[in-house]
């Protein structure tokens, strides 16, 4: 065997699989916010770490066995004009095998042993951390996330306050079909399965708005279920806490009474606005909806412009979704849309 | 061994020419459709399950590409919300059904019979039985584009998505009823071949001198037999769900939802091996061919199939890492799952081993056949990485999976599926691949399999959620997914010139003669295409290869005198009752509103099934005495 040779193809076996490398890690391939190879809480970095532990064990056998291989190929082919001859016949090895399988046994129990410590780590929050943990509810529906604070008592949808620094344990189930309640920068996945109470927890390191989407497919609209995790220090959760634990604000301007009166003709059916008479629980709660960010479970700016036209088509904006103005005998002309408009925006 | 070189048997007592069949005349074209219609020869039946498999993974082909366009860029509206959801699950579901699995047969059904130096499967008529019912299965699915929607419940189908509570059109109805007329066809196939190894292999071949083609055949249809029950078990629940109220799966009145998981998964897992197994067996004839050595560690490469088989069975709960099963079952399954990289190894470092000191001659065949041993493991490292379930609660439901099954699916099982195509096209038809075309169309492939699907995996790190019809333009998934949009469409090139190339070669290729790659299995030992009765003269089978060893040696295949064969006469029964069984389970699919004129319909539809069922078991097997020796072609 030539040294020389061996040495060739695995530079070259090297050389492919660094391009695989460098196209992984391509500046911005993987700091999106929704890739999990960015960790900013302690359960995604336990994750993240057994990922890249199963990465490294996969590489190092991907270019040893890579070399074998691309090295084989170069070597023993069959050279252009030479006759086929027949080389020499062997059947196997026994010594040859019994090493090669008890090396992939032990290489197993290499990635098993950080994967069980991960796992128990993520299941539940640390025993000494419980007291401070913060429980949350998070119910899926056809397609937008409700949210529960049961010890706090507040509800909101689609975008999940909590505070920074502090285990949140979250419970998680469905209103109808399966949903997956999904935030990659600081956990892994959990299934909302109707009938069945599902728990995991995360804790964000740092102040921020992190990117969630639902995971399971639930229908025609499972790619427009996102929803946002929004963490922030100790003293603006107070705040908002405090801010949403009251009614929601009654109506200033004229326009916006007129908002409020065309709401409670059909809105109300499904929405609930706290300390009015709307008290529907189909849809999300809207007695704070002005400082929500986004519309229809994350996927549009929530500005006046998308939300008339969300008030006016529904359906287009959002494929399938329950709000069916039909349903509740409204018909809106465009001044009606703006006044819902500005009464939603009055909902602080 | 030598006992065993000593069995000679002596042909028994000619079977007696049946009576005409007694509830009609039975066919006699020897060409022409009819012949094709009603044969029972298990070369053409091959041939058949061959086209309709190429057909559907054109059409699956062509959903694919048409996800791709969708995705190609942000926020697009070329298939919005359910029509992209019918699209991503007709996308799975005929790839799987009605493209690998039948392709699958196609092999099974032209190779293995020749491989054990058989006449004809056990069961010839149930053999046409199953490609009929298999036809049934894949319009019943596909007559949905048609009919109100194609099934959109995504192809493993989760209640309560496909709950009638949620899912109120026909759409999840024709997937339920396509896949249980498909389980049909599959059980009575792989009961067929199972019987046919077991009991109808040439005098001599015990089970260690087996081709591995064809033991990987007998593993895949006794996984066939043990993982369609389960499957078929929830699909009439389901059925009852959806048609007569039941509450199977309907949690609000006291079923359960992720019971469906279960009963899918226990199929659905070892469903990944059948798909792969017969790919490993076709690489497995092929290295040691265009090595020219033998397989390195046969047993080996026998047992640990078997062994994937049987811990095929007990992973099916890492698909639910993250269905709530609590943290000591997903350990359990992380730790079984993990275990299956161990027999996946060893057929890896085996087939190293068989090329390691050969002489290798890198022809299509052989390219492909090596395209399967990297792409394979590449698919196999990623699924390490799912194994540890700690890590997966991240991947899961993400593209790195969609990366990681592509891989073993389509870079593993399609590149063995094509490999084997480009091995046995000569025997089959005479003529020998155009090597020119077949490079090229080897090379797109190869190049645009990997740019189609490696940067998956990177578009799933980035965290785009799998079955989504759209995504964010901030998220970060833009580039990649422009980038996989394009190179589908090398990818689809690759298949077209595939396809040329067999219609080229097939009018213009050089004749293959018996044997154009000096192989070593017993099909290489009758000319191409085989005669319809296969061996003039039943081989007597002393080693392993024993083709191979034979001409080694110089001594001749058979020492038997040529016998009249017997050719079991064709039938119009079993197409007859794969017609009765698709009306009547079209009818079915309807019962839920319109209940007596489905009822009627479908009753016909049983009547026409019992009727032929009665004339198939009455007609006996007929056929003629056939003196291969006056026939041409015959191999002497």
């Amino acid at each position: 065997m030539n040294a020389m040779r061996i040495i060739q193809a695995v530079l070259v076996g090297g050389f492919l699989f660094g391009l695989y490398v460098v196209a992984m890690l391509w500046p911005g391939a993987l700091d999106g916010p929704m890739s999990f190879m960015v960790a900013d809480g302690p359960v995604a970095a336990a994750q993240k770490n057994v990922f890249w532990y199963t990465v490294w064990v996969s590489l190092f056998l991907m270019v040893t066995v890579g070399s074998v291989f691309i090295y084989a190929i170069y070597r023993f082919r069959a050279k252009p004009g030479a006759d086929f001859a027949v080389p020499e016949q062997s059947h196997g090895s026994a010594k040859v095998e019994i090493a090669l399988i008890v090396a992939s046994c032990l290489l197993l129990v290499v990635i098993a042993i950080p994967n069980a410590r991960a796992l128990f780590y993520v299941d539940s929050v640390p025993q000494e951390r419980r007291e401070e943990a913060i429980k949350v509810v998070a119910i899926g529906h056809q397609w937008w996330w409700e949210f529960q604070y049961p010890d706090l008592g507040v509800t909101t949808a689609n975008e999940l306050y909590i505070p920074v620094g502090k285990p949140i344990e979250v419970e998680i189930r469905s209103a109808d079909v399966l949903h997956s309640f999904w935030v990659p920068r600081l956990a892994g996945k959990m299934d909302a399965v109707p009938g069945q109470i599902n728990r995991m927890w995360f804790q964000a390191d740092k102040a921020g708005t992190y990117q969630g989407h639902c995971t399971e497919y639930c229908g025609d609209s499972h790619a427009n279920m996102r929803f946002l995790v929004e963490a922030r220090d100790d003293a603006e959760f107070e705040q908002w806490l405090r801010n949403e634990k009251k009614d929601a604000a009654a109506p200033a301007s004229v326009q916006e009474v007129n908002g409020q009166r065309i709401f409670m003709q059909g809105c109300n059916a499904c929405h609930m606005v706290k300390g009015t008479g709307a008290m529907g629980m189909v849809g999300p709660d809207l007695s704070h909806f002005a400082g929500r960010k986004t519309l229809g479970a994350g996927i549009f700016e929530n500005n006046d412009e998308n939300l008339a036209k969300w008030i006016k088509y529904p359906q287009q904006m959002k494929p399938g979704n329950l709000m069916n103005l039909q349903q509740v005998n409204m018909v809106l002309s465009d001044r009606d849309v703006d006044a819902l408009v500005a009464y939603l925006n009055s909902l602080k | 061994m030598a006992t065993h070189t000593d069995v000679v048997t002596k042909p028994g007592p000619l079977p007696e020419l049946a009576e005409p069949g007694m509830l009609g005349p039975r066919p006699i074209a020897k060409s022409g459709i009819w012949s094709w219609l009603t044969t029972i020869d298990h070369k053409r039946i091959g041939i058949m399950y061959g086209i309709a498999a190429l057909f559907f993974i054109v059409v699956g082909g062509i959903e694919a590409l048409l996800i791709r366009i969708q995705l190609s860029v942000p926020n697009n509206d070329f298939l919005v919300g359910d029509l992209y959801n019918q699209m991503f699950t007709m996308h799975g579901t005929t790839m799987i059904f009605l493209g690998v699995m039948p392709l699958t047969a196609a092999f099974f059904n032209y190779v293995v019979p020749l491989q054990i130096g058989a006449r004809d499967v056990a069961f010839p008529r149930l053999n046409t039985f199953s490609l009929w019912v298999f036809v049934a299965g894949a319009l019943i699915l596909n007559l949905s584009w048609f009919l109100g929607g194609a099934p959109n419940g995504a192809w493993v189908g989760y209640p309560p998505i496909t709950s009638p509570q949620y899912n109120v059109g026909y759409n999840s109805d024709f997937w339920i009823m396509g896949l249980l007329v498909l389980g049909v066809a599959s059980v009575a196939a792989s009961l067929n071949f199972f019987t046919t190894i077991i009991n109808m292999r040439a005098p001599g071949m015990t089970l260690m001198r087996m081709p591995v083609f064809v033991w990987m055949t007998l593993i895949t249809n006794i996984l066939i037999l043990l993982a369609f029950p389960p499957i078929t078990v929830a699909l009439v629940q389901l059925l009852m769900d959806r048609s007569f109220g039941a509450n199977f799966f309907n949690y609000a009145n006291g079923g359960m939802p992720i019971m469906w998981q279960h009963w899918f998964w226990v199929f659905g897992h070892p469903e990944v091996y059948i798909l792969i197994l017969p790919p490993m067996g076709i690489v497995s004839e092929i290295l040691p061919t265009f090595s020219r050595k033998p397989l390195f560690g046969y047993p080996l490469i026998v047992f640990s199939g078997a062994f994937i088989g049987f811990m095929g069975f007990a992973v099916w709960s890492h698909h639910m890492f993250t269905s709530g099963m609590g943290v000591v079952a997903v350990l359990a399954f992380s730790i079984t799952t993990s275990i299956i990289a161990v027999p996946t190894g060893v057929k890896i470092f085996n087939w190293l081993g068989t090329m390691w000191g050969g002489n290798l001659r890198m022809e299509t065949p052989m390219l492909y056949a090596v395209s399967f041993i990297a792409m394979f493991t590449i698919g196999g490292f990623s699924g390490i990485m799912h194994s540890a379930a700690a890590a997966d609660y991240q991947q899961h439901d993400t593209y790195f999976v969609v990366a990681h099954f592509h891989y073993v699916l389509v870079g593993g099982a399609i590149s063995g599926l094509l490999a084997g195509l480009s091995y046995w096209y000569p025997k089959i038809t005479g003529r020998i691949l155009n090597e020119k075309i077949g490079l090229a169309a080897f090379w797109t492939f190869f190049v645009g399999f990997n740019a189609t699907f490696f940067p998956m995996h990177i578009i799933g790190l980035s965290g785009m959620p799998r079955r989504i019809y759209t995504y964010d333009a901030a998220m970060g998934f833009n580039f990649w997914n422009a980038f996989v949009s394009v190179s589908a469409f090398v990818l689809a090139l690759s298949f077209l010139m595939f396809f040329y190339n067999m219609y080229y070669s097939y009018k213009h290729g050089a004749v293959a003669g018996n044997d154009p790659w000096d192989a070593r299995t017993l099909e290489w030992s009758i000319p191409s295409p085989p005669p319809v009765y296969n061996f003039a003269l039943t081989p007597e089978v002393t080693h392993l290869d024993d083709f191979w060893h034979k001409k080694q040696t110089g001594q001749p295949i058979s020492s038997a005198k040529s016998e009249l064969v017997h050719m079991p006469g064709s039938s119009y029964y079993p197409l007859v009752i794969s017609v009765g069984f698709f009306v009547m389970s079209m009818a079915l699919i309807y019962i839920r509103n319109h209940t007596l004129l489905s009822t009627v319909i479908a009753v016909g539809g049983f009547l026409t099934m019992l009727f032929a069922i009665y004339g198939w078991s009455l007609e006996g097997p007929g056929g003629e005495m056939l003196d291969p020796n006056k026939e041409s072609g015959a191999y002497n």
